[in-house]
């Protein structure tokens, strides 16, 4: 006689979808509960600013998620994002080439860079935190070697910043001038999600992070997908560049580095396990929004800069415990 | 312990022979009454053997205990007083070694068991060769191991755990190198140095240890059914096709009757039996001419089991080729049209179903090549 086939059947309230609930109504939370703190919370260009805010980290909080569900992590995306906005201003400001090929350049040099990890990881079986690492300090050097060390300007070319700060929305619907870098931002999650849900690189994902080695055995060409999905984190960076640059209206060689750690947080943040094998984009978006509202709210409030990180940090140690102690009861 | 060794020599630079010197001279500080010595002479020259006794002799001169637990029945005829038989755990019984036959103790060793029915044999047994293997080696773990898979057959591979019947499988699959030897799919020589290329070769391995190596736990059935086949999935840019992976999936569940409340039901949260069949549906949705199964009935009920026989039955009969390395000796008579028996990385003996016994597998099973059981 067979065994029961009694699984411990996961209730609504451990299941993937739950997570993402609990982490948009904690959203939700942190929004009303500042609202009522602060009467110049809900300003229409507060809450733009909190958009903005989000743009950069959360496109590099999407690349990063690939990485994360494959059990590994990618540590150099903040200075890859800097070296592509250089890249960016190479090309754009000191060749003078079009702004198409500036930006073609930007995504190219993240893929580069992501590919040059991935390759590490895959072929020479570099841990990913130390071969990322590598990376990062790598990226860094070389944006300050190329950049000569100070920042590069796109005064030259007033389109670039416009393709970021400027409103396409706002000229369709006037008063609502929300800059295209949300836009951007929203169409690379949209891009993200549909890579994770419906592509091979999706599945494949989740099959390198639940069991690499069963995915090794089932024919699959491994080291493959698992370059392919530090490219695409690469290149999300290097989307993260072009953003940041076009917003600042330069490449600043000299930031970047630290980047890195709240685009983790919110990948995490927004239900993404670091042990690989679970995550959503959904989840990573609110995981950037709760990050830059809560930093946002805090400073509306008068609670000095500093506090941020810790604010930050401390979230993200409770939302992965409530998570934890969710789960458990499996 | 006459052994001529400078103390500060790193143990790592000794020979196995001498690590293991070392070891016993290490129990023997301790002044143990009693010794146990699990499978002593596995990586030994004769010389060294010798040598071993030798030092058994003296200590059980001294008083102490030995328990020497191995295989190797002729050693235990030289060097044992009395021998005690274990089959599954079970202790079956002790007797004077002067006393016992080789034959006897391998009659202890393996037991007579309820259904041992004769395979289902194809009338036809001339298929054509859909693998051979011509010599392969992997250090110390395979020696000189060659043998061929017929179309249409089911080739038992049998032996004792530790043997190397898994590390020839995974050798013939890819999924670790070995350092020489020739392998022959229908007829072409290939070169396979992945599982990504014995998967092309159209061969199939199910580890024996489905939960480590043959299933993600974490995802859902629909996904480890089609893991092997995502490339007849792809549409463009690298879309899936979705429903047609649900159909796939969907099938395979029903034709193989897998016990889930759902496609999307979690690997890890399914029974033994249907997670096993899981793995073998993975497989056949990839649908490869050679199948080579490690163990496949390990941890599963008697009725899953008989699934599981007439699903190879099946196999075969639509003229797939079979590997089947089990250590369940009535399960490898009933279901094998020839078995291939290894003892210690070497293939010692084969024989067609019409020779195949318990007695005559185990005794393949026991051998060092070169060592004829003696009987006394």
């Amino acid at each position: 006689m067979t065994k029961s086939e009694a699984a411990p059947k996961r209730n609504l309230f451990q299941s993937d979808a739950m997570q993402r609930l609990l982490a948009f109504g904690a959203l939700t939370l942190i929004f009303v509960g500042f609202s009522i703190a602060s009467a110049n919370f809900l300003k229409f260009d507060n809450v733009v600013g909190i958009l903005i805010a989000t743009a950069v980290n959360g496109v590099l909080a999407l690349g990063v998620t690939f990485v994360i569900i494959t059990g590994g992590i990618d540590l150099s995306i903040g200075t890859i994002m800097t070296l592509s906005a250089v890249m960016t201003g190479v090309f754009i400001t000191f060749w003078g080439l079009p702004v198409p090929l500036g930006l073609a350049a930007g995504l190219l040099t993240g893929g580069l860079a992501g590919l040059t990890n991935g390759l590490l990881i895959s072929r020479l079986k570099i841990p990913p935190f130390i071969a990322t690492l590598g990376m990062l300090n790598i990226a860094k050097g070389l944006s300050l070697v190329i950049s000569g060390l100070k920042p590069i300007y796109f005064n030259d070319t007033p389109v670039f910043n416009q393709m970021a700060m400027g409103s396409v929305l706002g000229s369709i619907f006037p008063g609502f001038d929300i800059p295209n870098a949300v836009l951007i931002m929203f169409g690379a999650a949209i891009v993200a999600h549909l890579i994770l849900t419906k592509t091979i690189v999706g599945r494949y994902n989740f099959a390198l992070g639940s069991n690499e080695e069963a995915t090794r055995l089932s024919g699959v060409n491994t080291n493959l997908w698992k370059t392919a999905v530090y490219t695409l984190c690469g290149l999300f960076a290097g989307l993260a560049g072009v953003i940041m640059a076009a917003r600042l209206n330069s490449a600043q060689p000299a930031l970047g580095a630290g980047y890195e750690l709240d685009a983790i947080a919110a990948a995490v943040i927004g239900g993404t396990s670091l042990s690989g094998g679970e995550g959503t984009m959904l989840g990573t978006i609110i995981g950037a929004f709760i990050i830059s509202t809560l930093n946002n709210g805090l400073r509306i409030i008068s609670v000095p800069q500093e506090w941020q990180s810790v604010v930050t940090g401390s979230i993200l140690i409770l939302a992965v415990y409530l998570d934890i102690i969710r789960r458990r009861q499996q | 312990m006459r052994l001529k060794l400078d103390p500060r020599t790193k143990v790592a630079d000794l020979t196995v022979a001498k690590q293991q010197m070392v070891e016993i001279a290490k129990a023997i500080s301790f002044n143990s009454e009693v010794l146990i010595m699990d499978e002593p002479t596995a990586a030994l020259t004769d010389t060294e053997i010798d040598e071993l006794f030798r030092l058994i002799r003296e200590l059980r001169g001294r008083g102490v205990g030995v328990v020497h637990i191995s295989h190797r029945l002729e050693e235990l005829k030289q060097i044992s007083d009395r021998i005690t038989v274990m089959r599954d755990g079970h202790y079956i019984n002790t007797v004077s070694t002067q006393e016992t036959s080789i034959d006897q103790i391998i009659n202890m060793m393996v037991g007579r068991t309820i259904f041992e029915t004769s395979p289902e044999v194809p009338a036809d047994r001339s298929g054509k060769y859909v693998l051979e293997v011509k010599h392969l080696n992997r250090g110390n773990i395979i020696k000189d191991v060659s043998f061929n898979l017929r179309q249409g057959e089911i080739l038992g591979f049998s032996g004792l755990v530790g043997a190397g019947r898994t590390e020839v499988a995974r050798a013939i699959f890819g999924a670790d190198p070995y350092d020489s030897g020739e392998i022959f799919v229908n007829g072409q020589k290939v070169d396979i140095k992945s599982p990504q290329d014995a998967v092309g070769h159209s061969i199939a391995y199910l580890s024996e240890d489905r939960k480590r190596y043959g299933l993600a736990l974490g995802l859902d059935c629909e996904n480890n059914i089609v893991l092997a086949s995502f490339n007849k999935l792809l549409k463009f840019f690298g879309w899936v096709d979705s429903a047609k992976a649900r159909t796939i999936a969907d099938h395979f569940v029903k034709a193989m009757s897998i016990k889930t409340p759902s496609l999307q039901q979690l690997v890890k949260n399914l029974s033994g039996g249907n997670q096993q069949k899981l793995v073998i549906g993975k497989w056949l949705a990839k649908d490869t001419n050679i199948l080579i199964f490690d163990e496949p009935t390990r941890g599963i009920d008697v009725g899953a089991k008989s699934e599981i026989y007439r699903l190879l039955n099946d196999l075969a009969q639509q003229g797939k080729s079979i590997i089947m390395i089990s250590s369940e000796l009535p399960e490898v008579l009933r279901m094998s049209h020839r078995v291939v028996v290894m003892c210690e990385g070497q293939i010692t003996g084969e024989l067609d179903y019409t020779e195949a016994t318990q007695e005559s597998i185990m005794k393949f099973a026991t051998q060092r090549s070169g060592i004829v059981a003696v009987d006394n």
